[in-house]
C-alpha cells in the first residue's frame, strides 16, 4: 500500500420510486482485490441540510439507496446522496468510478447506467483546458415533470469562453438530439450542407471497405429545417443552462488534477 | 498491431433507431484544429464482424455536427469504427423510438491484429478448450448486471481483434454461481448477451448479478438497458469505463 490516498468524490439523488443501484466499485473482481479503503456517504434534503451519515461497509458490491436512504431517513421528497471515497491507487489499474443503475418503477422506459462520479477524468487534458470544468451538476428532475431522466450540467472554468458543451442523457426530451432542433450549429440545415453518403459494402471481410462507390446512395434530403425548439429551462445561446426546480446542487471549484490525502 | 481505432456501438430494432453523432465540438479549444474542413470516414461491422456499410461525411468546422442514421445490419448489432484526420471530440450514439432517445459515448481504443502464426493457435487452442467448455483467458473483464422484474441490463460484448474470440461469461451472486455461456465471437464480430440466459431472473425485487467475462483476444463491452418489454421495447446504451 502507498502512502498516500487518492480521493473519488461522487454525488447523485435519490427519489422514492425509482430502482436506484450504486456500485461502490465498478468491475470489482470476484477476489475483490480492488477495494476502497474508506467510503462515507452523507444524505442532504433539498435545502441543504444535513439528513444523515449512514454507515457503509465499503467493501460491499452495491448499495441500493432506496434501502440506504429508507434506513436512514424519514424524507420523502428528493435526497441528495454525496459518497466520499479514498482509495490505494496501487491497488486500482485504472481511476476507480462509482457507476449506478436507475430505473423508474413502473416505467416502460429502459433503466440508465451512469457513471456517478461528479469530477471529469481525463477529457481536459484531451481538449488541452488549462483546468477542468468548474462545477458539474447532477440532477434528476421532478417525478412528475419528466421521469427517468439524468442531466448533466457542465460550466466552464474560468478564462475559458464559449458556450460549453452540454452532455445531456435526457430521456423525455422527444426524440434525437438533432431531431430536437436544440442543437444545430449555428440554426442551419446540416443535411443540405453535408449529404452524407453510405455505401453497401456488400459484406466484404473486416477491413475489406475499399471505398468504392463513395457518394453513392444518398441519403433522402431532410424536409426543411425547423425553427430550434429550446427548452425553457435551457435559456438564450451563450448563457448556461439553469435548472428549474432543482434545489439540491453540487458544486466543484476548480483543483489540481491529482487530489490526494495524506494518511495518519 | 494495435492501431488505433475510435469505435461506437450499435443496435437497431424494430421501431428504434440508431444514429451516430458526429462533430469536432472538442478541437475548439484548439483554434489551430478547428479551421479546416475534416472528411470523416464511418465503418459499420455488422454482429458478423463484416464491413457492412460504409458513411463519407464532412464536418465544416469545430461547431458543425452530423447525425448519422445507422442502417440495419446482420445481427441487428455491432460496432461502428470512425477515422478523421484532425478529429479529436468523443463521438456519441443515440438510441431513439421516436419520441424518446438514449446516448452514450464512443471510445478511442485499438484493435488488435494478431500475425499469422498467432492466429493460427489461438484458433486451434481456442477450438480444444471451447471442447470443455472454456476458453484461453487471456484478457478479463468484471461487470455487475442487473435483472428486475420490470428491467434489466444487457451486455453488447465487441471483438476488437481479426482473429476469433472465444469469451466465457460466468455469472454469480456472492459466492454462488448462477451460470455459465460461451460465446464465439468471429473477428470484429459482435453479441447481444441476454443476460436472463444466465439463470433464472428473480421474481420480486432487482437483483445484481457479478459478470466474469474471459476471452482469448481484445474485447470490450457496453451495457444495454432493457426495460419491461426487454429487448423488444426501447433500450438504453452506456459506455463503461
Amino acid at each position: 500500500m502507498s502512502n498516500s490516498l487518492s480521493a473519488l468524490m461522487s454525488a447523485t439523488f435519490y427519489e422514492r420510486g425509482y430502482d436506484h443501484h450504486i456500485e461502490v466499485i465498478h468491475q470489482r473482481d470476484a477476489e475483490a482485490r480492488r477495494r476502497l479503503e474508506s467510503l462515507e456517504v452523507t444524505l442532504y434534503d433539498g435545502a441543504g441540510a444535513l439528513l444523515a451519515t449512514p454507515k457503509v461497509d465499503p467493501s460491499q458490491d452495491i448499495l441500493d439507496l432506496g434501502a440506504l436512504v429508507a434506513d436512514a431517513t424519514r424524507a420523502s421528497e428528493r435526497v441528495m446522496v454525496v459518497l466520499d471515497a479514498r482509495y490505494d491507487e496501487a491497488i486500482f489499474p485504472y481511476r476507480p468510478h462509482h457507476y449506478a443503475y436507475l430505473h423508474r418503477a413502473g416505467s416502460t422506459a429502459p433503466p440508465l447506467y451512469y457513471a456517478i462520479n461528479a469530477v471529469l477524468g481525463g477529457v481536459p487534458d484531451r481538449v488541452g483546458a488549462t483546468a477542468p470544468p468548474a462545477a458539474v451538476s447532477t440532477s434528476l428532475r421532478p417525478l412528475r415533470a419528466e421521469p427517468l431522466s439524468v442531466r448533466l450540467i457542465t460550466l466552464p472554468a474560468p478564462g475559458v469562453t464559449g458556450r460549453p458543451p452540454v452532455p445531456r442523457s435526457d430521456s423525455r426530451s422527444g426524440g434525437s438530439p438533432a431531431r430536437r432542433g436544440g442543437r444545430r450549429a449555428r440554426g442551419r440545415d446540416w443535411r443540405g450542407q453535408h449529404r452524407a453518403g453510405a455505401v453497401d459494402l456488400g459484406g466484404r471481410g473486416a477491413g475489406g471497405g475499399d471505398g468504392a462507390g463513395r457518394g453513392g446512395d444518398e441519403d433522402e434530403p431532410a424536409p426543411p429545417d425547423r425553427p430550434a425548439q429550446r427548452r425553457p429551462d435551457l435559456g438564450e445561446p451563450g448563457q448556461l443552462p439553469l435548472p428549474t426546480g432543482f434545489v439540491p446542487r453540487l458544486s466543484c471549484q476548480p483543483r489540481a488534477p491529482a487530489v490526494t490525502a495524506e494518511r495518519a | 498491431m494495435r492501431p488505433r481505432t475510435y469505435y461506437l456501438p450499435w443496435i437497431t430494432r424494430p421501431g428504434l433507431d440508431c444514429a451516430l453523432v458526429l462533430s469536432n465540438v472538442e478541437a475548439r479549444f484548439k483554434p489551430e484544429l478547428s479551421v479546416s474542413p475534416i472528411p470523416v470516414t464511418v465503418v459499420q461491422y455488422d454482429a458478423r464482424g463484416k464491413a457492412a456499410r460504409q458513411y463519407e461525411v464532412t464536418l465544416v468546422d469545430s461547431t458543425d455536427f452530423v447525425e448519422m442514421p445507422l442502417t440495419p445490419a446482420a445481427g441487428g448489432c455491432g460496432f461502428a469504427t470512425v477515422r478523421g484526420e484532425g478529429l479529436h471530440s468523443d463521438l456519441y450514439v443515440t438510441l431513439s423510438d421516436g419520441h424518446d432517445y438514449t446516448a452514450t459515448h464512443g471510445r478511442e481504443e485499438f484493435i488488435e491484429g494478431y500475425p499469422g502464426l498467432i492466429r493460427l493457435l489461438l484458433s486451434t487452442a481456442g477450438a480444444v478448450m471451447s471442447v470443455l467448455g472454456r476458453t484461453l483467458p487471456i484478457f478479463t473483464r468484471n461487470q455487475y448486471v442487473y435483472l428486475g422484474p420490470e428491467s434489466r441490463s444487457h451486455v453488447l460484448l465487441m471483438n476488437l481483434s481479426n482473429v476469433t474470440n472465444r469469451i466465457r461469461a460466468v455469472a454469480s451472486t456472492g459466492k454462488r454461481r448462477i451460470g455459465s455461456r460461451l460465446l464465439r465471437l468471429p473477428p470484429m464480430g459482435s453479441h447481444l448477451l441476454d443476460v436472463g440466459s444466465l439463470g433464472p431472473p428473480p421474481s420480486s425485487s432487482t437483483a445484481v448479478w457479478r459478470l466474469k467475462l474471459e476471452g482469448n483476444a481484445w474485447f470490450n463491452l457496453y451495457m444495454v438497458g432493457a426495460g419491461s418489454k426487454d429487448l423488444a421495447g426501447p433500450l438504453s446504451l452506456m459506455h463503461v469505463k
